[in-house]
């Protein structure tokens, strides 16, 4: 039954079993009790519970992984803004103290344990804890509420200008988006400007401000189909000044941060970095970079927007017009950041349509709300972790998939149920490059080589797939690791580790392997085909300069007789049946193929007596097969005295085989000067065109 | 035997257990349990073993749990040849030893003793 008054699980990490005793008698009155014995073993708990655990008694001193390292992987997974850790243990030194509370440990229990303190100490942090939690979730709730209601604000009073100037509504959209766009990537060039996170959020905000200067110029102007003349050019351009002097103005708030800024963009939007824009001709640096970012973003979008004086331009041509300075002169690193992140722009305008704009607000309230550290974590958000996690678990634990998770800091693999058992390791591997289990599996330098890799990508293209042979379950298998580095997204990037699956290839590499052979072989015989041994034959005179060889070619004598005696199935039984023989009759290193239709191929290596060699082989050709007389003519070329060209030693073998057919048939002719005349006509009738010379 | 008996026996301290654990018959659960507990065991085999860092683990949990049990005469020692592997001291170690074996077998025996009534 349901026992209500065990809401809340507490996880007990002691490598004493009798402290744990101790402990677990104490509270398994009121709480749920998890054991765990060790560090991993409590990570393990951690992950297959999550916040389903109120609270964490954890020991320090305790084999595999101690207290401190299970407090920083907590803070790895954002476990410990969630649940509270209290400390135990003999340690009353105040370093292991004050470092436990640095970790982000909740309280500190010492031994010898006292059932009044640990009761009293654990209920008072899971009550603290569930207040803290509350009063964040309507915190965040009142944040969202006024972070809504600001929002909306800003998007009315822009709409009203730009409606007055018959613009798009996604004008004030784009540019907030676009100047978000460029202010990070400039982060990422250089930290002259002082941008964090925060700063650039409220910049793109107040970048819809912009043009609210326009309020005072009269329709008539603003919306002219045709070129301004000079005098309202000059009308028009007071717009900046004027929007400017409009937030200045302001009876109150003027002095909020984000006014500040919508000044500031209001003002100087138009100014340009070579000091000719208006109104106050200010140049380079003197233009706060606010408002230069918005004033790219406004050319940007002004020229693929369709305006009552000008058609939409193409985005290409929009940046290369702005890159030629056909807009005036802009910021050189600013206009670098355009062009880095040309690729994105015109995605990223899409996704913030209209009615997407709303979703991107919040979560942009989101994103804000994260980085204010003691909202590090709403409700909110957690429950969406919360799920995420569950999701994941249930997938991973459905797929029948080796998927694994690395970090960086602590260095730590982990990988799924299901993947652990049949790699028949742990779920937790602490130190990868130094874990005997682990290696036992992957060697060292490719796990290494893998590492660099993942390291070597970027954020845009994070996935590498990496084939490696891995030892699964004392057999090697040709597996194929798929994984994605991780990029953090603070305000550097940084390397944070990878997830990824491992997915046995054994049998598609078994299968190219088969193709591959299937391709070198001659289907009548199985041995191999002209073209494949044509190859071979010249690696192997490469690649071993220092062996001699015989290059042989033989055909069989009266097998025209045969096949028109017959007939061509008994044909090709001889056939079969001599090259039965043929393998037999060599060794593992010498090949043996069919390049014509009784025609064959042999490359053996040598040491002294090669006549021999050839002697036996010629004999074992010779004799009967089901009633026919078998009987061949061999042409034999070596390399000691014809050289180690391919197309020479092929030519000398076919003019001997052509001596051979002269002499009578049934016999053999090593190539000599002499005895084989080079006006001779070739003796083989290709069955394969690619191998003819 | 009573329990309070074999406190004094072993010199661990009644008083403080009893205002820590609160009941009787928890105490003589967990004082049985020591009986089973491993951890003086895992340090002699490490300590054989030549592994100190282990043997400090082990002896480390012994105190832990002798302090739980306010057996503070079995905790002094333990807590001595904790610090003294901490330290990697071995030869200091070697000669605290003889002294925590003793210590630790009359416990024990002791505690056999009133378990057999």
């Amino acid at each position: 039954m349901y026992d209500k008054r065990k809401i809340n699980k507490i996880l007990i990490v002691d490598d004493s079993e009798m402290n744990r005793a101790i402990l677990a008698d104490m509270l398994s009155e009121q709480y749920e009790i998890l054991e765990a014995d060790n560090g991993i073993a409590a990570v393990q708990l951690l992950h297959s519970y999550g916040t389903e655990i109120s609270l964490v008694l954890l020991d320090i001193v305790m084999p595999e992984m101690d207290g401190f390292e299970v407090l920083a992987m907590m803070s790895r997974y954002h476990w410990i803004e969630e649940i509270p850790v209290i400390m135990i243990s003999a340690e009353n030194s105040h370093s292991v103290v004050e470092r436990a509370y640095e970790l982000g440990a909740t309280d500190y229990i010492s031994r010898p344990f006292d059932e009044v303190i640990v009761c009293r100490r654990v209920i008072n942090t899971i009550m603290l804890y569930s207040k803290q939690k509350k009063l964040i979730s309507m915190v965040a709730d009142q944040m969202y509420e006024s972070e809504k209601s600001n929002t909306l604000m800003v998007s009315i009073l822009s709409h009203i200008v730009e409606f007055r100037n018959g613009e798009s509504g996604l004008h004030v959209l784009h540019i907030g988006t676009m100047t978000e766009l460029l202010l990070k990537r400039l982060r990422e060039k250089t930290d002259a400007y002082d941008l964090d996170t925060a700063k650039i959020s409220m910049i793109s905000k107040a970048a819809a401000f912009h043009d609210i200067g326009k309020i005072s110029i009269s329709e008539n102007i603003l919306n002219k189909p045709g070129r301004l003349t000079e005098e309202e050019f000059e009308i028009m351009k007071t717009h900046s000044a004027v929007g400017a002097d409009m937030l200045e103005n302001l009876p109150l708030h003027k002095d909020e941060p984000l006014v500040k800024v919508a000044y500031e963009i209001c003002r100087w939007h138009h100014e340009r970095y070579d000091g000719r824009g208006y109104p106050d001709g200010l140049k380079g640096e003197e233009i706060p970079i606010s408002a230069q970012a918005v004033s790219l973003a406004d050319a940007y979008d002004a020229l693929i927007s369709e305006r009552v004086y000008k058609k939409a331009f193409s985005h290409e041509k929009a940046l290369s017009m702005i890159l030629n300075g056909e807009c005036g002169s802009f910021h050189p690193l600013l206009l670098e950041c355009l062009s880095d992140i040309a690729d994105h722009i015109q995605e990223k305008l899409s996704i913030n349509s209209l009615n997407r704009g709303s979703e991107k607000e919040i979560h942009n309230i989101v994103e804000r709300l994260l980085s204010h550290k003691e909202l590090a974590s709403s409700n909110r958000t957690l429950s969406m972790l919360e799920e995420e996690r569950i999701k994941f678990q249930f997938f991973a634990s459905m797929a029948s998939e080796i998927q694994f998770e690395y970090s960086v800091v602590p260095s730590m693999i982990t990988i799924s149920d299901w993947g652990a058992e049949k790699l028949g390791i742990s779920r937790f591997i602490v130190n990868p490059s130094e874990n005997q289990e682990l290696l036992s599996i992957i060697s060292r330098e490719k796990m290494i080589e893998l590492d660099q890799i993942l390291r070597c990508t970027t954020p845009d293209s994070p996935i590498v797939e990496y084939e490696v042979e891995l030892n699964v379950e004392g057999a090697t298998r040709f597996s194929r690791i798929i994984s994605r580095a991780l990029w953090s997204h603070g305000d550097k990037t940084e390397y944070s580790g990878a997830i990824g699956k491992i997915v046995d290839i054994q049998e598609e590499q078994k299968e190219l392997k088969r193709l591959k052979e299937l391709a070198s072989m001659d289907p009548l015989t199985n041995l191999l085909n002209g073209a494949y041994a044509k190859k071979e034959i010249i690696h192997m005179l490469y690649t071993y300069p220092e062996n001699e060889y015989a290059l042989i070619i033989f055909d069989l004598d009266y097998f025209k007789t045969v096949n028109n005696e017959r007939g061509h199935v008994f044909g090709d039984r001889v056939l079969k049946y001599l090259a039965e023989r043929l393998k037999s009759n060599i060794r593992t290193d010498d090949l043996a193929a069919r390049i014509g239709g009784d025609e064959f191929l042999l490359f053996v290596r040598y040491d002294r007596n090669i006549e021999q060699a050839v002697s036996r082989i010629f004999s074992a050709m010779t004799g009967e097969y089901d009633g026919f007389k078998l009987s061949v003519s061999m042409g034999i070329a070596k390399t000691t005295t014809e050289g180690r060209k391919y197309s020479d030693l092929y030519h000398c073998a076919d003019l001997a085989l052509f001596a051979a057919k002269r002499k009578g048939q049934g016999c053999y002719v090593f190539y000599d000067k002499k005895n084989c005349t080079s006006n001779a006509p070739t003796t083989i009738s290709p069955i394969d065109p690619s191998f003819e010379e | 035997m009573m329990l309070e008996e074999l406190y004094q026996e072993i010199a661990g301290n009644y008083q403080d257990i009893r205002e820590r654990l609160r009941k009787e018959e928890r105490i003589e659960k967990f004082v049985l349990l020591f009986l089973k507990d491993t951890s003086y065991q895992d340090m002699l085999q490490a300590w054989e073993q030549g592994n100190l860092e282990t043997a400090f683990r082990a002896v480390h949990t012994l105190k832990g749990v002798c302090m739980n049990l306010s057996f503070d005469k079995l905790y002094k020692a333990a807590s001595e040849m904790t610090e003294c592997l901490r330290a990697g001291d071995a030869e200091g170690a070697a000669k605290i030893l003889p002294k925590l074996e003793k210590c630790y077998e009359e416990h024990i025996q002791a505690i056999r003793k009133y378990q057999e009534g």
